[in-house]
């Protein structure tokens, strides 16, 4: 398991284990795309959390299932979009 | 001769697995399919937003798709229960290039969020380029409407351009979203119908899917 940013994984996998229900509690490389945790209308309550707890905004350039297929890759996108944030 | 004739008219059948679609017919047009039309929610991110439609207006439209040359309407119905939940129209925008614009409607709202239109258009834009021989699919949405845009990129389809303060939604100015997808991008997302062929009449390829060097 690979855990990129604990805070935030906990965080995460808080949100969609308590909103989405999935069958299996889901892990930091649960694939969530693939299992069909995360859909094109699901994403819309993740990116609004995302955005909201980690006081961000997830440019279009970034919606797209890599950046939202595991808890661990969306904290890549967040820490960059955080240091993205920091930098300007 | 119409694009649904080449399709194999209305015997055409193309299933997935969780929606099948079909061409409509006049039996297909009711209160049901009038109310989608009609919902605010339903038609929130798109242009038909502040319109309102009578069923003659629908009669006319499959009128008009099922009689062109170079668009292909379909239902979405349910594999499990046969119903109608929305449709999902082919537009070939340039027939020398082949390329398509794909757009869809989900009007039964318990089926949002389960998959299905992820189901229905990647069926169509495999058929597009398979049966059809189309080498290109784009499509496109207000930048609001980031679920449109997920479905998109999870489709395989590339953001290609943002037309900027180009739409008015909720009163304000905002972006609308091209996004593009070779067969190349499409399989890529999708192996697993890389050698499927999920429809009938199977007609046969028109024209190799190459992609544009």
């Amino acid at each position: 398991m690979n855990s990129c940013c604990p805070g935030n994984n906990a965080t995460l996998i808080a949100f969609i284990n308590s909103n989405y229900r999935p069958v299996v509690p889901i892990e930091s490389d649960t694939e969530l795309v693939r299992n069909e945790i995360v859909d094109s209308y699901s994403i819309l309550e993740l990116i609004t959390f995302i955005e909201g707890n980690f006081d961000l905004n997830i440019p279009d350039e970034d919606i797209r299932p890599d950046n939202f297929r595991t808890v661990d890759a969306m904290c890549v996108m967040v820490e960059r979009l955080r240091v993205g944030n920091d930098a300007t | 001769m119409t694009l649904l004739e080449t399709c194999g008219g209305a015997a055409l059948r193309i299933r997935g697995a969780k929606v099948w679609l079909r061409p409509l017919s006049p039996e297909d047009i009711g209160p049901r399919y009038l109310k989608w039309l009609n919902d605010p929610e339903i038609n929130e991110f798109t242009s038909r937003h502040n319109l309102s439609f009578v069923k003659k207006d629908l009669f006319a439209y499959l009128d008009s798709a099922n009689a062109s040359t170079d668009r292909l309407l379909l239902g979405i119905f349910t594999n499990d229960k046969n119903i109608h939940i929305g449709n999902v129209l082919l537009h070939i925008i340039d027939a020398e290039a082949g390329i398509a614009d794909l757009s869809n409607l989900i009007g039964e709202r318990a089926y949002w969020g389960r998959g299905i239109i992820a189901d229905a258009d990647s069926q169509a834009i495999h058929f597009g380029f398979q049966a059809l021989g189309l080498t290109k699919f784009v499509m496109g949405n207000i930048a609001p409407h980031r679920a449109s845009t997920f479905k998109s990129t999870s489709l395989g389809a590339q953001l290609e351009a943002k037309f900027r303060s180009q739409a008015i939604f909720q009163g304000k100015r905002v972006d609308i979203l091209r996004f593009g997808v070779f067969p190349s991008e499409f399989y890529d997302a999708h192996p697993e119908l890389r050698e499927t062929i999920a429809w009938v009449p199977d007609i046969a390829s028109q024209s190799s899917n190459a992609e544009p060097s």
